[in-house]
């Protein structure tokens, strides 16, 4: 019974004219299966590369990024005291009922510009070491940068020093983020790593007194991201940044009432380089978000060439077979018979595209990884391009299949 | 002869107004897409000084680390210590010579209207505006001052003048800042390098620094690293001069040799300088003197980032499809006239005038592909600038990116051609007049 049906559909589905018809067209039909390959080994490389970019950008930093700004103070003549400005800039900014709180740090996440170093856990030359991003505030860090302290504790203000700009220096303690602690002792056991001796730069003695969850680095394309720590240290120099986190909804608003307020405070300085979180993160990434719309477009338009190749050649076939599809009409064929030859006909030809196509796409793919060191194309990219590809093939059949199926048989048959 | 084939290519195109639009768009958006990529990868790796870039050196030697190579696997560190700076520049073996780096301070201007400004200021040696060619509207730049010589001159760019002076000849008139008074010797005209190659530090599309002072000034008033700094040391201790007596590196050497045989004679002058500091204890490393020119410079700091490449292959890849594309449409648009083909040879066509009459068809829909093409190209790039606001100053139009388009469009119309005109003619005349 079931074998009985397979067969009627096969007959169903005359195989036999659809491959009489395309040997007959065999230049048409191969110029189409190899546009159509082609377009499957570009759009699934250019999708794979666009969403690797996409997800580059979305990374987490790890602060309250969209209620944080920052500014430069700098000064301009001699009368001008870092560190006095810095302590009353501070505390004015902290008391102000909009501000969470504010902080004068040497960098902040996207900042793009900041100092690293190597930690290790025993003392000498030639030992396994640990690289990471400096942040260097005082005990207000945490809360002005919206981090999650998950074990130990935060500086105290006596832990903070003061140091120029070129001190390499570091005062103990400092706080690691997670991803840090755990490169530097391989354990997630926060309570064996608070309170360890740890050493900078070969020699130097620093105590871990905190972990917090997350922070990125202010390079986004440094290698270790995720490898950052808090060290209590504020920078003494002609000019300093101070980081400031408002409450919620807030960002806009202060930031020309806080300009202003320190502008008056002081006449011996400048205030500049205002920046917001968001708007420092749209810089950074902008590159990839550019290459992210770049290959979009790619894609965009090359479907929209492919999707025109099929329907052009279909079209140009319902025109040619006009008599053919007559002939099929008037010997009994169905509406539904025409529509499903033309659909089975491009669903061949995009079968045998597809295979070609993803050994086209696994090609590029292996060269573009030999030559410019880019990623490898997950099966995946390919099995979904594959899809859309059937689904684009058959909606771009669909007009001109439509189109034929409604050919009268009596009109037809009388021009013969 | 040719013009009945014109006249005939013209009124077929015509007949087949939208499949002909249909095949020049088609061709248009392959050629649209290549010379897009291709011309920003062009312009990226264009030649900064032609006729130049092959004499000026960047130097480079290894006082780096014991333990550790300064660029992996075994190169040299980029930048250069204070001390190698000056020594170098101060022994004068090149023709020019000039250490420059980046920093920045403020400026306090006498007039009460201005409000003071904190400008980036390269500190360079005189001979730094020679070698780059940096064009001056007024004055002149200083010449390298020998050490501990340095006087308070200043060369500023066309907008610090516009800035402190509205435009005028400011040569003689004096600047009030960095806590001292600098005299004006000398303004620039425009100048926006892109990509800034003399100093890549800030990324290839950064800004040229508003004002120039002379390089040994730096020490004196205590001015800021800007730019890259690097240090391997680890106990460098207090205080602003430590850095610049460490084996720190901030600052970039550029040189400018005649020849071939004055480069091997300063590449055995550094030989011998690093032997020199080797014997007084520094270097530690094994020799590793590096003498790249402008060029190889650029090459070796990657200045064409891997997405232009893969932009360029999968654009590529997108005229090909346009061009499997085209071929198909050409052979539907050449198939269904057989019969007017198969007439012209009954009435006594050659095989060979229905092929020119082809081939001029497609080269002529080839070439307004080329023009869709152009113009889809000047649209593309407007759109890169907005996309990549830092390549504002690199994109610009020129002769190559247009003939690049035009011959594009007739290549690859002819390409595409090739297959259906072959098909067209070999058609028997007395079976379509049937």
């Amino acid at each position: 019974m079931m074998q009985q049906g397979f067969r009627k559909l096969i007959t169903r589905l005359s195989l036999g004219p659809i491959f009489r018809a395309m040997r007959k067209q065999k230049f048409s039909i191969s110029m189409l299966i190899v546009q159509v390959a082609i377009t499957l080994a570009v759009t699934s490389n250019a999708l794979f590369f666009a969403n690797e970019r996409y997800q580059h950008t979305q990374r987490l930093s790890g602060v309250d990024e969209k209620n944080m700004f920052a500014l430069t103070n700098s000064g301009i003549n001699g009368n001008f005291n870092p560190k006095s400005s810095v302590e009353s800039d501070l505390r004015f900014l902290r008391q102000l009922p909009y501000v969470v709180d504010a902080v004068s740090a040497s960098s902040f996440p996207f900042s793009d510009s900041g100092n690293w170093y190597d930690f290790q856990t025993e003392p000498g030359d030639n030992k396994n070491t640990m690289r990471a991003a400096a942040y260097k505030l005082d005990e207000h860090g945490i809360e002005a940068f919206g981090l999650n302290l998950i074990a130990g504790e935060n500086f105290d203000s006596s832990d903070v020093q003061w140091l120029g700009d070129t001190d390499t220096n570091l005062p103990s303690p400092v706080i690691f983020s997670q991803a840090a602690a755990k490169s530097l002792f391989n354990t997630e056991d926060w309570s064996q790593i608070i309170g360890t001796t740890i050493y900078f730069e070969t020699k130097h003695p620093v105590i871990v007194k905190g972990i917090i969850e997350h922070l990125q680095t202010p390079w986004i394309d440094w290698g270790p991201e995720k490898q950052s720590f808090l060290t209590p240290v504020i920078v003494a120099d002609n000019s300093s940044r101070y980081i400031i986190r408002v409450k919620d909804g807030e960002l806009q608003s202060s930031i020309p009432k806080i300009e202003q307020a320190l502008s008056e405070r002081n006449k011996n300085r400048i205030i500049r380089n205002f920046i917001t979180l968001p708007s420092a993160r749209d810089e950074i990434y902008g590159p990839d978000v550019a290459a992210t719309k770049v290959l979009i477009i790619v894609i965009a338009v090359l479907v929209i060439v492919a999707a025109m190749g099929i329907t052009g050649l279909t079209s140009f076939n319902v025109v040619k077979r006009k008599k053919q599809i007559s002939i099929r009409r008037a010997l009994g064929a169905t509406k539904v018979d025409i529509l499903f030859y033309f659909l089975f006909e491009n669903i061949i030809q995009m079968t045998i595209s597809i295979v070609l196509g993803s050994v086209l796409a696994v090609t590029f793919n292996v060269l573009l990884v030999n030559y410019y060191s880019l990623s490898q194309l997950p099966f995946s990219f390919i099995i979904y391009t594959a899809i859309s590809i059937y689904i684009l093939g058959i909606l771009a059949t669909l007009k001109p299949a439509l189109k034929a199926m409604v050919f009268s048989n009596t009109s037809i048959t009388h021009s013969l | 002869m040719l013009n009945y084939y014109f006249t005939l290519a013209w009124r077929s195109i015509r007949n087949q107004k939208g499949l002909n639009f249909l095949i020049s768009a088609t061709l248009g958006l392959g050629i649209a897409a290549c010379t897009i990529t291709f011309s920003l990868i062009y312009l990226m790796s264009a030649d900064p000084l032609p006729n130049k870039s092959q004499r000026i050196f960047r130097v480079q030697i290894d006082n780096w680390s014991p333990h550790l190579a300064a660029v992996e696997p075994d190169l040299p560190p980029e930048e250069m210590t204070w001390h190698d700076s000056l020594n170098l520049v101060q022994a004068g073996k090149a023709k020019y010579q000039s250490a420059s780096g980046i920093t920045w301070g403020m400026v306090t201007p006498t007039n009460k209207n201005i409000t003071p400004f904190l400008p980036l200021i390269r500190v360079a040696n005189g001979d730094f505006f020679s070698i780059f060619r940096l064009p001056f509207l007024y004055g002149q730049a200083w010449s390298n001052y020998p050490t501990g010589k340095a006087e308070y001159v200043t060369v500023i760019s066309k907008e610090t003048n516009e800035r402190l002076f509205g435009g005028e000849n400011s040569v003689g008139k004096t600047i009030s800042m960095l806590g001292r008074i600098f005299s004006v010797v000398g303004v620039l005209d425009e100048w926006q390098p892109a990509p800034k190659h003399y100093d890549l530090s800030y990324g290839p599309f950064y800004e040229p620094e508003d004002i120039y002072i002379p390089f040994q000034l730096k020490y004196e008033l205590e001015l800021p690293h800007g730019g890259l700094s690097n240090c391997w040391e680890t106990d460098l201790g207090e205080g602003y001069h430590t850095f610049l007596n460490s084996e720190c590196i901030n600052f970039q050497l550029w040189v400018e040799l005649e020849s071939e045989e004055d480069k091997s004679t300063y590449q055995a002058f550094l030989k011998s300088y690093v032997e020199e500091q080797k014997a007084l204890g520094r270097f530690p490393r094994p020799l590793n003197n590096r003498l790249l020119n402008l060029t190889e410079w650029l090459n070796y700091k990657n200045l064409v980032k891997t997405d232009m490449y893969l932009f360029f292959w999968l654009s590529s890849l997108f005229l090909l499809v346009c061009l499997f594309n085209s071929a198909s449409l050409l052979s539907t648009s050449f198939m269904s006239r057989t019969n007017e083909m198969a007439l012209r040879r009954a009435l006594g066509a050659s095989q060979q005038s229905i092929l020119i009459q082809c081939i001029v068809e497609t080269l002529l829909l080839g070439f307004v592909g080329g023009i869709i093409g152009l113009s889809l190209s000047i649209a593309g790039l407007e759109g890169i600038k907005l996309l990549y606001s830092q390549y504002e100053n690199l994109i610009r139009l020129d002769t190559t990116l247009i003939s690049i388009a035009l011959v594009l469009g007739i290549v690859s119309s002819a390409c595409a051609g090739v297959a259906p005109m072959i098909r067209v003619c070999r058609i028997p005349p007395a079976q379509e007049l049937k």
